[in-house]
């Protein structure tokens, strides 16, 4: 177990190190904060406290933020380090290689929940000068703030597996750009693109939240705009919150489902590693 | 061969050995090792030779369990390194690969520390192992500022850390100077003396010279040669160079007197004052019995046996001559042990 903490230590000393990585969390502390400040303006007629419309602004911060913070971190976590041979070396210590799989997901994820923290302190912060906070609002943060989490757990398990399949940086690199867009991006706008084409047809309704939830940036916005009252009314998903306003667990099950299918084909592919 | 159990235990002390039974490793459609059978009992220093490519690194690799032979057997203290319960062997093992690296953002004494945690090692012992390297002075700089020659010494340290049983080098002294190299050898020398199972290879052949107990030549995967440092030279039996410096007139007698040697005695260069001859070890004791008798006025006899460079050129080359005429046949003519 110690030996999975001191990878995990180094892990995490090593993206301390690592200017990208520094640069993108302040980048999402400075944006948490702006959005925040930003949404405070004057709704209109919308019912939707300031607060409601400060966490769904996060929360879709979070959802473009995230995933990039943690495939940057992890998607070189083994090519790096197979390149640079540093890995051939420590294969050679009295070592396993789950203890070294742990030791990288663990050290990554506390990379990542480094930047969660300080993102959402600091917008928590200006929220709680804004407008107030009580404790159930600190609640639903802390609940975002775990979701959150668990959004970057995803993509540091698919970042550990770019990182075993790749024969190079670049290639890695390459890979996880793609899988950002098309996950995060691309992904919805074909499913709009197909169910506007389609015109009810061959997708139903149910077939279709089926497909965006399964998608784990869908699943944590679902998550997190199913939990706040009223905040259908400002993100204009009112109806398919409504909906799955029940299915909470779900979409968690959904975000441990990625993390665990990843995380195993990445060790999987570890343990297979010949050098 | 030698046949002596691959490891033993003297009181609490662990003495294991490596064996390779009938290895062979295929990567693809390439042999890099063929039928490779070699004991390595404890407490002896191996010297691994041979040209890039010829396999030496998957030798490493093989003991190291990071691959598995394709067929045949490795063992280490009698244990499968390929198995999942060897990680814990592997504390007995210390490691310096080819072109080592290291994170270039740590310093020096965070890599050697990080390491030392991993074999569960004291920081105090870190702190020896620098100072044995010197790179004591050098220890809080970040490793990217290190010369290749510093790296290399951190290296050396961290396969040193936990006082390993088995140490294997991938040609450990690329990149030291002549001073560091003397300095290597000399730790080498006391990690001999106690004890200490050592493989090492090199492309600086001349340089093992005497800090091996026996020597392997491996080429093209197969082991072309093995055996102690006189007994590859017997089998090799190369020339001997003789060099002779004398005044003028006893420099003409010499070919004179040396022709009863049936032309097993070649002259290689001449001058007015000096003749070089070319001659087998068998003849080289005959060659100086008739100058000595003659009692000629010579000034000086220089004898150049064949290094270890020259046996290996030796053995490389019989092997490339015998696979164009003999094609794939098993290269055990030269194996002895």
């Amino acid at each position: 177990m110690d030996k999975i903490f001191i990878v995990a230590a180094k892990k995490f000393q090593d993206a301390l190190r690592n200017r990208w990585i520094v640069a993108s969390t302040l980048a999402f502390t400075f944006l948490s904060v702006t959005v925040v400040a930003i949404g405070s303006a004057p709704a209109g007629a919308i019912r939707a406290t300031g607060f409601d419309v400060a966490v769904a602004s996060l929360s879709s911060l979070s959802v473009y933020f995230i995933p990039l913070i943690a495939l940057m971190i992890a998607h070189d976590a083994v090519v790096d380090e197979v390149e640079r041979g540093t890995m051939l070396l420590l294969l050679t210590y009295p070592i396993s290689r789950l203890q070294i799989f742990l030791g990288n997901f663990l050290g990554h994820n506390l990379i990542v929940g480094c930047a969660v923290l300080t993102g959402y302190s600091a917008a928590g912060l200006s929220i709680a000068i804004l407008h107030g906070m009580n404790f159930s609002d600190l609640l639903s943060l802390a609940i975002l703030a775990g979701s959150s989490l668990l959004l970057g757990g995803v993509f540091v398990s698919i970042g550990h597996f770019i990182s075993m399949i790749s024969s190079e940086r670049a290639m890695a690199a390459g890979i996880a750009i793609g899988v950002w867009l098309v996950i995060v991006i691309i992904y919805d706008l074909a499913l709009f693109g197909v169910l506007v084409l389609d015109q009810h047809q061959i997708l139903s309704d149910e077939l279709f939240q089926l497909l965006v939830v399964l998608n784990p940036a869908d699943a944590y916005r679902s998550f997190n705009i199913a939990g706040i009252e009223g905040i259908g009314a400002v993100t204009g998903l009112a109806g398919f919150g409504d909906n799955i306003n029940a299915h909470h667990l779900i979409f968690l099950m959904i975000l441990l489902g990625w993390i665990a299918i990843f995380a195993i084909m990445g060790f999987w592919r570890l343990v297979r590693y010949e050098l | 061969m030698l046949m002596r159990p691959s490891h033993s235990i003297c009181g609490n002390q662990f003495y294991p050995g490596v064996s390779f039974a009938d290895v062979s490793k295929r990567y693809g459609t390439r042999d890099v090792l063929r039928n490779i059978s070699i004991d390595i009992v404890p407490g002896e220093t191996l010297a691994v030779l041979g040209p890039n490519g010829a396999g030496k690194t998957t030798m490493f690799k093989l003991i190291l369990g990071l691959t598995r032979p394709s067929s045949g057997n490795v063992r280490f203290a009698d244990d499968d390194p390929a198995s999942g319960h060897f990680v814990q062997m592997r504390r007995h093992i210390g490691f310096l690969p080819e072109n080592i690296s290291f994170h270039d953002m740590m310093t020096g004494r965070e890599a050697l520390k990080f390491f030392a945690s991993i074999k569960a090692v004291s920081a105090d012992e870190c702190e020896g192992l620098l100072n044995l390297v010197r790179l004591q002075d050098a220890a809080d700089y970040r490793i990217r500022t290190y010369s290749k020659g510093m790296r290399q010494r951190l290296g050396f340290a961290q396969a040193l850390l936990g006082a390993p049983k088995l140490l294997l080098l991938d040609e450990p002294t690329t990149g030291l100077d002549p001073a560091l190299r003397q300095s290597y050898y000399s730790i080498l020398g006391r990690l001999r003396q106690s004890g200490v199972t050592i493989i090492l290879s090199s492309h600086s052949l001349h340089e093992l010279q005497d800090h091996a107990d026996r020597y392997t030549i491996l080429d093209k995967g197969r082991i072309v040669a093995l055996g102690k440092f006189d007994e590859l030279q017997h089998i090799a039996n190369l020339p001997t160079i003789v060099r002779i410096t004398a005044p003028a007139a006893s420099v003409e007698k010499i070919p004179g007197l040396l022709s009863k040697l049936n032309g097993q005695i070649q002259i290689r260069a001449r001058s007015s004052d000096f003749v070089e001859f070319r001659c087998s070890n068998a003849e080289r004791a005959n060659l100086i019995r008739i100058l000595t008798s003659r009692n000629l006025p010579i000034e000086n006899i220089e004898i150049e046996p064949p290094n270890l460079n020259q046996i290996y050129i030796h053995f490389t080359r019989e092997r490339d001559s015998r696979d164009l005429t003999s094609g794939d046949r098993e290269g055990g003519s030269a194996h002895h042990g």
